[in-house]
């Protein structure tokens, strides 16, 4: 096998004709066949497809006529997004024969851009169950040590990307579901700002809080594939009709003159983090006050006050969507899924409004917070990863997430990684943005990322 | 909420539970209502929604 | 829905709702139940509803 390659340096490479799409899928296939039985990221490989886009990439690359930086580029994408002719599954029992007759909008894009469609990957059962056992495929498992959790629902992506078996991958993101298996995947995923990227054809958790977003190794792959999948969509009632902007376009400028907020409340009241991520945290603080920016600190509500509003509004949605599977195929489901949303029988339509009205207020404090700032940074997730078998069922009603505010507020938010732990596996940090300032978030991000050390280390199991 | 009112709900929400699944949702659902009254702080009568109604249906 | 799950529910809600009041209520929820029953309809689960979360962007 060869080395890992980033999107970016794969890109490189193709475009000067060093690097055959062919030999980069072969070798994505290769790592597949050597690690995924530990890992369960995949839940169909689709190999035929994959070497027939690779050889037309290697065709474009010979002519000439490459479409961009991701051409030839091998990805995975997280089996809620529909696939035109290829099994569709949420990881559930009840659509485990699903075959979509069309792509989803942003599979669509992906393919448009030349992509290398390497299979479908592991995910939460509908974006929301899981870790759970009770499924017809097993929960994918964290590279960094197969015995602990990747976290989800984009879980697959995660362990996938982590793994160097795909370079790039869809996840999808209602509360957290891009960042949290990115913070314990040590991976760069960003949710995009609400309407920046099409739902269409992705199954819906919740309609009001889902976000499609990419999860890569690096800050600047995240920028590449965000590029491509960002766009208006007339047909996704939540799409933004706006242009897009250069994802790339503050990439090695630096952080000199940004106003940078830190939510300390959040990672030291609402829900302490490791040492090491407060560690890691704390670094990041130091370097952006180092490289000229300015640091101060930010008080919002409760962390508590943002995950209630959003799994009141969450639990609400998402049982209307699966109302009519739940009076007629409730045990189908598995029993992580099945149960955290049955509670949400128990919910009044007034529970429901007051949420959302609650929402707007969240929405509006958080707008007047960042009116100075540039960004926001806090804390992603609590820690490394747990052991699989350790993730307690009522997790989400138990203590608060990091996520969820800015499902809630809807603004673009980034994990990226900020080192590791006394374990071993990787900690975190969260950089988030103002509505569809995506262009800033990576600016910091990267250059927190090409600062500091931690993109050359991959997990021992895959290396 | 009684256990018997908390059933009473998801039978009439038509999930076929059975008594060890009421028991355990019933033993989470005040954590579930401490989330409820956290997003039902005093808001003013008139207090808007986080969604919009639009008459130009796309 | 049989009386004793009525009265649950009513209960579970916080209404406080007199005896004598409890039929005249019962009915007037009946028809509500089939309002919304017809309501729901058949639809796939993908289709989005008719309200939206809006973000305006900075300016």
């Amino acid at each position: 096998m060869t080395g890992f390659l980033t999107i970016a340096e794969a890109a490189s490479q193709i475009a000067a004709k060093k690097l055959s799409p062919v030999e980069l899928t072969k070798t994505c296939l290769d790592r597949v066949k050597t690690l995924d039985s530990k890992l369960n990221s995949f839940l169909l490989v689709t190999e035929e497809r994959a070497m027939a886009d690779a050889k037309a990439a290697e065709a474009r690359m010979m002519s000439g006529s490459l479409k961009g930086k991701l051409d030839g580029i091998p990805i995975g994408h997280k089996d809620i997004y529909n696939t035109a002719g290829i099994r569709t599954t949420a990881h559930s029992k009840l659509l485990e024969n699903n075959v979509p007759t069309e792509d989803s909008v942003v599979v669509q894009k992906w393919a448009d851009a030349g992509t290398v469609l390497m299979g479908k990957l592991a995910t939460h059962e509908f974006a929301i169950g899981g870790p759970s056992f009770d499924l017809p495929w097993p929960p994918a498992r964290n590279p960094w040590n197969p015995d602990h959790f990747t976290a989800g629902s984009s879980s697959g992506t995660g362990a996938a990307v982590a793994a160097g078996l795909v370079l790039g991958g869809t996840g999808s993101d209602t509360g957290g579901s891009i960042r949290g298996p990115s913070a314990l995947c040590g991976l760069a995923g960003i949710k995009p700002t609400y309407g920046l990227c099409s739902r269409r054809g992705v199954l819906p958790l919740s309609n009001t809080l889902d976000h499609t977003g990419p999860m890569t190794w690096t800050v600047e792959d995240c920028a590449l594939m965000l590029q491509a999948m960002a766009g208006h969509d007339p047909l996704d009632p939540g799409s933004a009709n706006r242009p897009v902007a250069d994802m790339t376009a503050g990439l090695g400028k630096g952080v000199k003159g940004l106003r940078i907020g830190v939510i300390r409340h959040f990672y030291e009241e609402d829900n302490p983090v490791s040492p090491a991520t407060r560690k890691g945290i704390e670094g990041a603080i130091d370097f952006f006050r180092k490289s000229g920016a300015e640091v101060v600190d930010v008080k919002v509500s409760p962390m508590m006050d943002y995950n209630a509003a959003g799994w009141v509004i969450l639990s609400a949605e998402a049982y209307t969507i699966h109302e009519p599977w739940f009076k007629t195929r409730f045990n189908d489901y598995g029993e992580l899924m099945r149960d955290r949303l049955a509670l949400a029988a128990t919910l009044s339509a007034s529970d429901y409004v007051q949420a959302t009205r609650r929402r707007r207020e969240l929405c509006l404090e958080m707008k007047a917070a960042m009116a100075d700032l540039d960004l926001i940074i806090t804390a992603s997730a609590p820690g490394e990863a747990p052991k699989i078998t350790e993730v307690p069922k009522w997790l989400m009603l138990q203590k608060p997430n990091f996520t969820m505010a800015f499902n809630v507020t809807g603004l673009p938010a980034l994990s990226v990684c900020s080192g590791y732990g006394e374990g071993g596996l990787p900690v975190s940090l969260q950089i988030v943005g103002k509505p569809f300032q995506e262009a800033t978030v990576f600016q910091a991000g990267h250059a927190y990322e090409t600062a500091h050390d931690w993109r050359s280390k991959r997990p021992a199991l895959a290396a | 909420m009684t256990k018997e009112e908390f059933g009473a709900v998801l039978d009439r929400a038509g999930l076929k539970l059975s008594d060890a699944q009421k028991t355990e949702l019933f033993s989470v659902y005040p954590l579930l209502q401490a989330m409820v009254a956290r997003a039902h702080p005093e808001m003013p009568r008139e207090a808007e929604m986080s969604i919009m109604f639009n008459a130009e249906v796309k | 829905m049989s009386d004793v799950s009525f009265e649950a529910r009513v209960r579970a809600v916080g209404l406080r709702v007199a005896a004598d009041e409890l039929p005249k209520l019962q009915a007037i929820v009946a028809d509500l139940d089939r309002a919304a029953q017809t309501v729901r309809g058949q639809r796939s689960y993908a289709e989005e509803p008719l309200s939206a979360f809006r973000l305006k962007p900075v300016t």
